[in-house]
């Protein structure tokens, strides 16, 4: 048993002393990620493109795939202090989801993988995750869009809601359709990437409440795809799913993004120490000093659960409930963390980021509206419960975890 | 012993819903958001005409004399509609100038308010949020028949919308707390008074204000020079019954809007009320609107009796900011994505009613109160 985030060692230092000073050095000030989305250029994104091709061809912007296929062939702990340098730095995440290529490495493939894993993974080109339709998100299994047969190709038609991404489209789109309207659920799925620049493929953005988002509307109509961008085979699109939605659903302790320190709770302790009443700090007054302990107590659970799930992922061991449960925890912490901002910061808690005494330059103004979405996002909160209820073994049949790829890789396909 | 509404009660509750649900749908309500003003003149003047806005305005002034109690109803009915009008603000400092102004500043102003043609609201907060009577270090300083008021206020009401505004003022060095603080009555429009909008979450009107030597009138000190703390101190009670109030009525819609959708939306080839998960989110939702509406109404209750309220006042404000957002947070949970669509409803109640519930204090002053109250050997 280790607790320690990265060995204390001299090489992990030199390491994290590597990514800082490229960093330094390689990163414009004026493109930061700012903190409203709404703030995000053309330019930034044009910025970040190139800025991640580079950190790809370093090895960190997915460092912990094989080398072979784009990613850096670096363990957890280079990830940690990758994720740490970069968040310290406010770079822009990657364009592309998270999720497709753990699905691709599983399912796709040795062509499938050179064909689209190698640019994914370096930032050649990007993917958004298409799964939500307008009938339904948490059913994703009664999937209506449609994949029709056509010679080697595929027509595919239906509409998706609520798919994220930065830019004006990406260069795929990664989902499944239906593509067998006899089979049974679960049986009647294939899994594709469906190239979007191309006649057919409407994206049109979407106005959400929440912040830091850009979401759309996706409308395939008669849109051809070749048969070898469908990833599994044409009844096997629900098992590709799962993958992906164990990712989703915590599977891999966040990919590392919680081995970062949490700068929200960060951002009501020093808010709590630096505010003062009537002389004194208001964290020293008993309920806004409980409010702020029990968010960092919070946060910390938080943050081991998430280490466990992605410790467990790294390792390549089979997850059994503990991806669920981090993944439920987030949400429910979440949550209350976003009354306890409210409850010590008061009105201040709610002014938006043009006015000077926006606590954090507005942050938690978006981040209020941002937790409207932590319901919803990546998978309802009920869901989320089910799902971790299934995994302990409270339903017919105790559920196991869909195979990921440190694992999966040699036995899915 | 009998804690229902009587027949006039849910007469009013009655009709009070109905003329916002027809008068102000959230087309007008999102609309307003935008506009300058804030508020659409036209449903201000037909509210006033209905004879709401002078309900509890004492009857010699031109209003209706009805208790705190009942028009809680009417602000129950304004928070379901999350109408945009600056009735609360107005109602606050008008029963402020009924409660402790005297004949002439009562004649002045009520007959106004009562009849739609004056808006007015209140400015107490500077920096720190918490109304405490430390933090008033606004001036008002005497000078020859005038004050002079210095100084800026912070989450001012429909500052940009209001014709009056009665202000907080430190008159002499408060030693014990509360002392030498003063009220004034001054006009928005006078000069050296100036404001920002604030941007804010909930979307309504905002301001921070300045007043950079705004002369006042003698006349204008409601009640005694530094004898005003008290008066903020029943003016914010009754204000923050009031906005409980209001946080219920919208919390209470809602929930209705929640439930509405369970029964339409249909999840695994069912309605989605039909699920248990469901099923508990809702009953959740109802304990806490239920609840809070019974601790408003009584603390109203104990108000309009004349009757210590502190305590109950306290307890329905602990209770509204922390369970009303609940309610709020399980109807936006229920509707799963689409209620994160900007063009759907339910953000306006969400957004509108999440501010109101940080005004006149957060959890942690309101729990300071009880436990003071509770505790007191
Ligand atoms: C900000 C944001 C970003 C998003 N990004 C993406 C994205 O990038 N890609 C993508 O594909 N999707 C995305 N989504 C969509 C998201 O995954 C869905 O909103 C979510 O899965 C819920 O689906 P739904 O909205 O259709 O709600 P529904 O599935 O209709 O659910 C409605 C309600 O029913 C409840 N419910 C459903 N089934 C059950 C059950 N069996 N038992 C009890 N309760 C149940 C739900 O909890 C919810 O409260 C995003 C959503 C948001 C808000």
């Amino acid at each position: 048993m280790d607790f320690n985030m990265t060995p204390p060692t001299t090489e992990m230092e030199q390491f994290r002393q590597e990514v800082r000073t490229w960093l330094e050095e390689n990163i414009d000030e004026r493109m930061k990620e700012p903190v409203d989305e709404d703030d995000f250029t053309g330019e930034m994104y044009s910025y970040w493109r190139e800025k991640h091709q580079q950190l790809a061809k370093k090895g960190w912007l997915n460092p912990t795939y094989p080398k072979e296929y784009g990613g850096g062939g670096l363990t957890g702990a280079h990830e940690a202090v990758i994720v740490q340098e970069l968040r310290e730095a406010r770079a822009c995440s990657n364009m592309s989801d998270r999720r497709t290529p753990e699905s691709i490495m599983v399912w796709g493939s040795e062509e499938q993988k050179q064909k689209f894993l190698v640019p994914i993974l370096t930032a050649k080109v990007t993917t958004w995750q298409k799964l939500t339709e307008p009938h339904s998100g948490s059913d994703l299994a009664s999937y209506e869009s449609k994949a029709v047969r056509d010679g080697d190709d595929w027509i595919l038609n239906g509409s998706n809601v609520f798919i994220s991404g930065r830019g004006a489209r990406p260069d795929y789109l990664c989902g499944p359709m239906q593509t067998d309207r006899d089979a049974p659920r679960h049986r009647n799925l294939g899994y594709f990437l469906i190239p979007a620049d191309q006649p057919g493929v409407e994206i049109r953005p979407m106005n959400l409440v929440v912040g830091n988002t850009h979401s759309h509307t996706i409308f395939l109509t008669n849109v051809r795809v070749p048969g070898n961008h469908l990833i599994g085979g044409d009844h096997q699109g629900w098992q590709v799913l799962s993958t992906q939605l164990e990712q989703e659903h915590g599977g891999d302790g966040g990919g590392g993004g919680s081995l970062a320190p949490n700068r929200s709770v960060e951002s009501l302790i020093t808010y709590a120490r630096e505010t003062k009443v009537n002389g004194r700090s208001l964290g020293s007054y008993p309920l806004a000093g409980q409010s702020t302990t029990e968010a960092y107590i919070d946060g910390h659970v938080d943050k081991l659960f998430s280490q466990r799930a992605y410790w467990i992922h790294q390792s390549g061991s089979e997850p059994a409930h503990e991806g669920a449960l981090s993944h439920l925890f987030d949400k429910l912490y979440g949550i209350r963390h976003e009354a306890r901002f409210r409850e010590v910061m008061g009105p201040y808690s709610l002014l938006g980021t043009t006015d000077p005494l926006a606590p954090h330059g507005g942050l938690q103004e978006i981040r209020m509206r941002n937790a409207l979405a932590i319901s919803h996002r990546a998978g309802s909160l009920n869901i989320a419960k089910v799902v971790l209820a299934r995994r302990m073994g409270v339903s017919r049949t105790k559920e196991r975890a869909a195979p990921m790829r440190t694992k999966g890789a040699k036995s899915a396909h | 012993m009998d804690v229902l509404l009587n027949e006039e009660e849910e007469m009013l509750r009655k009709a009070t819903r109905e003329f916002f649900e027809s008068e102000c749908p959230p087309k007008l309500v999102r609309a307003m958001e935008t506009d300058d003003l804030g508020y659409p003149p036209d449903l201000w003047r037909k509210t006033a005409e209905m004879g709401f806005i002078g309900l509890a305005l004492p009857k010699q002034y031109g209003g209706e004399g009805a208790s705190l109690l009942t028009l809680g109803l009417l602000l129950e009915a304004v928070g379901r509609a999350v109408a945009p009008l600056p009735l609360h603000s107005t109602l606050v400092a008008a029963l402020t100038i009924a409660d402790a102004g005297d004949r002439q500043q009562c004649q002045r102003i009520l007959p106004q308010v009562s009849s739609g043609n004056l808006i007015m609201t209140w400015a107490v907060t500077e920096r720190d949020p918490r109304l405490n009577p430390e933090d008033v270090a606004t001036t008002a300083k005497a000078e020859g028949d005038h004050y002079v008021i210095s100084g800026s206020k912070l989450f001012v009401e429909n500052f940009n919308a209001s014709d009056q505004c009665l202000v907080a003022c430190r008159t002499a060095p408060g030693s014990v707390v509360g002392e030498g603080i003063s009220l004034f009555i001054v006009d928005t429009k006078s000069p050296g008074v100036s404001h920002v909008l604030l941007p804010t979450l909930g979307g309504e009107k905002q301001s921070r204000v300045v007043f950079d030597r705004v002369k006042v009138p003698k006349a204008n000190l409601v009640g005694g020079l530094n004898k005003g703390w008290p008066i903020v101190e029943r003016m914010l009670e009754r204000a923050t019954a009031l906005i409980c109030a209001q946080i219920v009525g919208a919390s209470r819609k809602a929930m209705e809007m929640a439930i509405d959708f369970s029964k339409k939306r249909i999840v695994f080839g069912r309605p989605l009320g039909s699920f248990q998960a469901n099923q508990h989110l809702c009953a959740d939702m109802v304990i806490w609107v239920d609840g809070t509406e019974m601790l408003t109404f009584e603390a109203l209750w104990r108000l309009s009796e004349g009757l210590p309220a502190t305590k109950e006042v306290s307890t329905a404000k602990a209770v509204c900011n922390e369970r009303c957002q609940m309610v709020l947070r399980n109807a936006n949970h229920i509707h799963g994505g689409i209620a994160q669509i900007k063009e759907f409803d339910l953000n306006l109640w969400f957004r509108r009613a999440s501010a109101w519930m940080m005004r006149f204090g957060t959890t942690f002053e309101h729990r300071k109160i009880i436990a003071k109250a509770v505790l007191a050997a």
